[in-house]
This record gives structure tokens, sequence and C-alpha cells, in this order.
């Protein structure tokens, strides 16, 4: 994201800016003042922001939902991982054997440490995320439609933005990417991002709105032999992106306070799906690396984690780098099909996770991911699967 | 109406034109509410004056203040 000046964070300016000036209808009926509290009339700019609010669409009791958005948003600080961070925490309970919430030295290191990932709804709808700075997008108007590149991907940009515009050496642009055309909510629906009412989902896997492929392409399903030989109900079924997707990023050693401290890398990995209760069609899917480590949290005084080893730190993975032809099918990228890749049982290029991939692990990581490698040889013995 | 008497209301009309002079609240402001110069660090004006204004804004913001500050960038897990 290119850096923004602090007074223009709050210029309300442009096109966007008399549109938002001049709806006396709607938002402007309330003023600013309606919003955002702080003193009414002319004053010096320290008087002005007396009891001041810089974001009133944060938190449970926020003025959008209070004043008028109860109905489509009064569940969003509930059932929306966007606004729960739930997935932070059940991981982080699942390896720690410990809660966030109830002990003030975890609570303080979220809050400091990963909160700025919480969006609120203005984070989306008005200015750049708080996660980058901020800064009022469209003149201080409340856009229907987030930013792609200054809402979107300005969180998730290092993975899934540089993945879906081509922005890696190592990979092309997703076939969905034309500018101006395909966007993130074209696929990421406002019924997922406020997050299904009642559904309070664990972790985003577990979001009923999440998008599937077969949304768009129900008609491809059996299309054609590659379809029907790989996909659920078949012998082995394949999750869409171990076909479809290029190489992809993966990440070592994040800690608090302190980010990355690890690499980043490009890597293509089949393994055994780790989450066959939420997406129990699929037998093998893409894994990406999270950078995951025993000692992540130990800024907030947790040196280990206590049961480390009963999670993956190779995840189900959904690249958004998605090609008819991906590295798995086209691995020298010519556009030649090549089956190779699965179907032999001396690759020459070996596209599953393997114990030898997990050797400079430490013993716990490698613990970690047994359940996920793929042992020697191909799983695939053209038309069964050979577990 | 005598001439002395129209001049009379030309005094009074072009004072009142004029404005009144040197009250703090109003010195930045013109008759339509633009802002005139120079404005300071302790300009008082109204939240849409000051935030439709680059001028104000520069005066009055600054990047030690920043709430947000800096950029990050992140990710969930997967």
């Amino acid at each position: 994201m290119p850096p923004v000046e602090a007074w223009a964070k709050v210029f309300i300016t442009g096109e966007g800016g008399e549109e938002f000036l001049n709806d006396t209808e709607v938002h402007m009926r309330l003023g600013c003042i309606g919003c955002h509290g702080g003193n009414e009339g002319r004053n010096t700019k320290d008087v002005a922001h007396e009891g001041f609010d810089v974001d009133p669409s944060e938190g449970e009791n926020n003025k959008c939902a209070d004043l008028c958005h109860q109905p489509e948003l009064g569940h969003y600080y509930t059932d929306s991982v966007h606004a729960t961070q739930v997935g932070y925490k059940t991981l982080f309970t699942e390896r720690s054997g410990t809660t966030i919430d109830g002990h003030p030295e975890f609570e303080e290191g979220f809050e400091a440490d990963c909160s700025a990932c919480h969006a609120s709804c203005g984070d989306c709808h008005i200015s750049q995320p708080n996660n980058v700075g901020g800064g009022l997008v469209n003149g201080h108007m409340i856009n229907r439609t987030p930013d792609q590149i200054r809402n979107c991907t300005a969180c998730h940009g290092s993975r899934v933005g540089d993945e879906y515009t081509g922005a890696n050496d190592y990979a092309g642009f997703d076939a969905h990417y034309i500018p101006g055309r395909m966007q993130c909510v074209d696929c990421h629906t406002a019924q997922e991002m406020h997050g299904t009412p009642g559904a309070a989902p664990q972790t985003r896997y577990e979001e009923p709105n999440m998008p599937r492929c077969e949304d768009c392409h129900s008609d491809d399903l059996d299309a054609n032999s590659y379809h029907t030989s790989h996909l659920a109900g078949n012998t082995t079924s394949l999750q869409c992106q171990v076909c479809h997707s290029q190489t992809y990023k993966s990440c070592n050693a994040c800690h608090v306070g302190e980010g990355i401290t690890g690499s980043s890398y490009p890597s293509f990995e089949i393994g055994r799906n780790p989450i066959p209760d939420l997406r129990s069609e699929y037998e093998y899917v893409l894994l990406r690396h999270i950078p995951i480590a025993e000692d992540t949290f130990r800024g907030w005084g947790l040196e280990d984690l206590e049961n480390y080893e009963d999670v993956e730190t190779w995840k189900y993975t959904s690249p958004h780098n998605i090609r008819r032809l991906g590295t798995a099918v086209d691995p020298d990228g010519d556009g030649t099909p090549s089956c190779n890749g699965c179907h032999s049982d001396s690759p020459e290029q070996d596209l599953f996770l393997r114990a030898s991939d997990l050797e400079d692990l430490s013993a716990d990581e490698q613990a970690a991911n047994q359940d996920v490698i793929v042992p020697s040889g191909t799983p695939f013995s053209l038309g069964r699967t050979d577990r | 109406m005598s001439k002395r008497a129209l001049l009379s209301l030309l005094v009074v009309t072009f004072a009142f034109t004029l404005g009144p002079v040197g009250c703090s609240d109003d010195d930045d402001i013109d008759d339509n509410g633009g802002l005139t110069g120079p404005i300071t660090a302790d300009v008082q004006l109204t939240c849409i004056e000051c935030h439709t204004s680059e001028e104000a804004l520069r005066a009055t913001v600054s990047e030690e203040e920043d709430p947000h500050g800096g950029e990050g960038e992140a990710e969930g897990e997967g």
C-alpha cells in the first residue's frame, strides 16, 4: 500500500466527498457529530475533538448497527470471523491448551499484536483498514462495495493479493483476474463477509457462505474425464485447486511483536486433507506452510506451545492463482498437460508433501504433520487410491 | 431620498460588507464560508470546514499524532 500522509487520511474531497456531504437524507442527516461525537460549532481542533470517536463503526454497539443496520448487520460482531477473529483464538487454544480470554497477559498481547487484523464496518466500507494505517478511501463516501486494493488486499495482500494479480515471479495471475472485471466481492459475498446469522464459525472454513468453485462451475463437474475420475464420488477425490492452482507462497516463523522472522518461499504440496470434517468431499488437497512456531508467543511469556504437535502446520489452503492447467498438470508451464506429476512412482517433480520435506523441522513439528504427509511413491495408481 | 441620506446608507452598507474585524472565530472565514489565509494550528473551524480544506488539515494534523501510523499486513492461517 502506498503511504498516505496523516492529513490526507481525513481529507473529505473529490466526487466521493461531495456525494457524501450532499447525502443529507441518509448518512449526512446524522451530521459529523451524530456518529463521531465531539463539539458543535467552530472550535480549535482540540476542543472540536473532545469525546471524539475516530471509528464509531467499531464494536458490538457500533453506530451502524445501532442506528440503522441492525437487521442485516446486528450479528456481524458475533458471526463474522472478520470481526470475531475467533480463528486465532481457536487455534491458539488447540496448540497451547489454554485460552486467550480470561488471561490478562494474553488478552493484552492479543490486543497489541493481533487485534489490528480485526475489521470494523468502516475498515471495509469507509477507510483503509487500521492495519495499514487507515485513510479515507473515497472522501468518506460509505461505499457499498469495498475497494479491492485499498480494502481487501490491504490486509490480504502478501499471499492472496499477490497470487491473484500474478505479482509473484514464480506464478502467473489468476484466470479470474482481469483488472476491473472479477473482484474479490464477486466470490466473497456480503453474506460471507458479514457472517451467517447464528453460524458463529470457530474457523473460517466453517463459514457456511464461503464460496465454492461449483457455485459457478457446477456444469463443469462432469465436463471431462479428468473431472469425472478425480472428483468426489469417484475413486480419488481431489480439491479443485490440486489441478488448477499454480505454485503459491508459504512462510516460516512468525513471532508476536516481531512479525515474520523466518522466510517466505514458493511451494506446491499435495497432502491428505486435514479438515475432512469441513471438506469431507476431498481426500487430497493443497497444503500451505503457515509460520506458527513452538515459541511464536514467547513475547507474551508463553515460551512453548504445549500441544504444538496436535495441529498441522501444513494447512488446508485455497490458493488464489487458478489456471485451467495448474502446476500439478502442467509442471513446465508450457501448456502441455502431464499426468506424471502424480501418476508416477518416480516423478520428475515430487508434488506430494513427504516425510523428507519435514526433515529440517523440529520433532514436534514433524509430529504435527504426520497425518497430512503422503508416504513414498504415488498414492494414485491410475484409477485406484492406494493409501 | 436626499443625496446625504443616500450617501449615509452607502457608507453603512459598505461598513457591513467589510465585516467585523478582529473576531477570532471568523478571522479565517470569508463571507461564503471559505477559508482565508494564513491558517494556523489553532484555527477555529467547523468539522466540515476543516476536513474539506487541505490547508487547514496540513496546519492542524501532524504525522506524529497519526493514530494508526505505519503499515502492516496480515493474513490468517492457511
